[in-house]
């Protein structure tokens, strides 16, 4: 026996055990293969995906119902309204159209979407474009004092505003999302669903126009959930942590 | 206007530059299928000669928009893009779909993100193209019995599928290379490789092999025997590919020469070649000296 057969003697392989999975999926290390970026870099770039839904969430929840009300043409929304469609999408994972949508209200002065543009180019790791837009936004500098004193539509607490977006992501984390909204659930709803066939059928364009007739549907919306909101005042389910909103006056108690 | 002159006769024939700018690299972040099926459609892209801006004119999009898409840069693509861009460039659209598929999963891709994708769904049906239903009875074993020294065996069975999938998509080029069976055995380590982590992968399986499993060892040759094993299965690692491969699949797991030389897609002389070179190197290895000398005592 060569010396080899003798350095191998025993080395067969034995069959892995054929045992029943795990009701948990076996997930560490093999599902998703392994990333050549280090840890530090993977934890920012996470860290800007958690800061941009934490984002997108305070920004659908503060102004579905005031932020789509006016269209330029009954498929295009005005900038606040790409903001939302833009938020929308991003946490349907359509972050092509996110991204498409937040440009266009960037160009339109809006003055949220080109720190989501930050946050999503810093998402992946392209840290020319993150810088760029984030030169282009005031936001980082915001605390609520100053805001509040300039009176901005915006308001967010008595940190920077980055801050606070990581101490709302950390929230989401541990405690998980809180509930939405009626409204804002239908919007995260329809307007994924809406922009489908924008993507497949003008390639040459970035942005996904939505579907025919979307500023109807969306006022249908709105109307369905103003008309929610007067008959019955939200209880428990769908509105857990959130004050009960106050009851509207009609005219007749006035 | 300065006139070319034309070749000389016994010169090699240049090949044709294409026109605009050369592709830039997949950006680092990009792993697993969205890499795959990205390096598929830059070799297609390489192979064809065409230009970003034929791409452009074919598929309606922008050159911008396509480069970042075969670049991987920014979020994963939609299959709305990916698809005309697959059509454009001739390439067999079932397993392009799949490896999107497989991508957007690991990308962490809501299903119903995946769903709003126009014509994304796959049957699931079609099975793969005859000569490689064929190669997978051939050598279908032996790849899963390798793949599974380095991984866990949900994952090597991933990798089973993907290396077919993969080498569907590049049919062609395996068709025109040398020795089909080569390039699929490259194909499938390089698959094999991206998925274990290469520091621990073979001195974990050393604790797999069957000297560990025989009953009635005492516990102190039971730690010998294991310290042999990590030691030589740690050696391995410092191997070159081809002599790592000659001795895991002839000694650890257990196939003839011939039948390693048809795996490997080379001669049984070569195998003989390659495995010799390799026992040697092992035996030259300070970290098995002591084994050797052991054994020889």
């Amino acid at each position: 026996m060569s010396r080899a057969h003798q350095l191998f003697a025993g080395a067969r392989m034995v069959a892995w055990e054929r045992v029943p999975r795990d009701v948990v999926p076996y997930s560490e290390g093999w599902r998703s293969p392994r990333t050549p970026l280090d840890r530090e870099e993977r934890e920012r770039e996470r860290q800007a995906g958690r800061r941009l839904a934490a984002l997108c969430e305070v920004v659908l929840d503060h102004h579905a119902e005031t932020g789509l009300r006016s269209f330029v043409t009954d498929r295009l929304p005005d900038p606040l309204g790409g903001l939302l469609v833009g938020c929308a999408l991003q946490l349907a994972d359509d972050e092509d159209g996110a991204r498409a949508w937040w440009r266009y209200a960037a160009a339109a002065e809006d003055e949220l979407s080109p720190y989501c543009l930050h946050l999503q180019h810093q998402k992946y790791g392209e840290r020319e474009a993150a810088a760029w837009w984030l030169a282009r936004s005031e936001v980082d500098r915001w605390t609520m004092r100053g805001k509040l004193a300039q009176g901005s539509r915006h308001s967010f607490g008595n940190v920077t505003f980055p801050g606070h977006l990581l101490l709302l992501a950390a929230g989401v984390r541990t405690e998980g999302r809180p509930a939405r909204a009626a409204l804002v659930e239908a919007l995260c709803e329809y307007i994924p669903a809406a922009v489908v066939d924008g993507h497949a059928e003008h390639l040459e364009l970035d942005l996904p126009l939505p579907e025919p007739g979307f500023a109807d549907r969306i006022r249908g919306l709105l109307a369905t959930a103003a008309a929610r909101g007067r008959t019955c005042p939200p209880s428990g389910e769908g509105s857990r942590g959130r004050l009960p909103r106050r009851p509207r006056r009609s005219p007749a108690e006035a | 206007m300065s006139k070319s002159s034309p070749p000389e006769p016994d010169e090699p024939p240049q090949p044709r530059r294409r026109p605009g700018p050369e592709l830039g690299q997949i950006v680092p972040r990009v792993v697993g299928a969205h890499r795959s099926l990205l390096l598929v459609m830059r070799e297609r892209h390489r192979l064809d000669g065409r230009s970003l801006g034929d791409l452009k004119a074919l598929t309606g999009q922008q050159t911008s928009k396509i480069s970042e898409l075969l670049r991987g840069v920014g979020p994963y693509p939609r299959w709305d893009n990916t698809e005309p861009l697959v059509e454009a460039m001739r390439l067999p659209r079932t397993p392009l779909l799949r490896l999107w598929r497989q991508g957007a999963l690991e990308a962490e891709r809501k299903a119903a993100w995946i769903k709003g994708n126009k014509g994304a769904e796959d049957d699931g049906e079609t099975d793969l193209p005859v000569s490689l239903q064929g190669m997978r009875r051939l050598h279908g074993a032996a790849y899963l019995a390798y793949a599974e020294i380095f991984l866990h065996p949900e994952a090597a069975a991933e990798v089973m599928e993907r290396t077919f999938h993969v080498l569907w998509a590049r049919e062609h080029v395996m068709l025109s290379s040398d020795s089909a069976p080569r390039f699929a055995w490259a194909v499938f380590r390089e698959q094999v490789m991206e998925r274990a982590d290469e520091r621990v992968a073979l001195p974990e399986a050393a604790l797999r092999t069957a000297s560990l499993h025989e009953p009635g060892t005492s516990p102190g040759d039971e730690w010998l025997l294991m310290a042999h094993q990590v030691n030589l299965f740690t050696a391995l690692r410092g191997l070159a590919a081809r002599h790592a491969d000659v001795l895991l699949l002839r000694h650890v797991l257990g196939l003839s020469t011939e039948r390693t030389a048809l795996v490997l897609g080379t001669h049984p002389g070569m195998v003989r070649v390659w495995q010799r070179q390799a026992e040697s190197r092992l035996e030259a290895d300070p970290g098995l000296r002591s084994l050797i000398e052991g054994m020889t005592r």
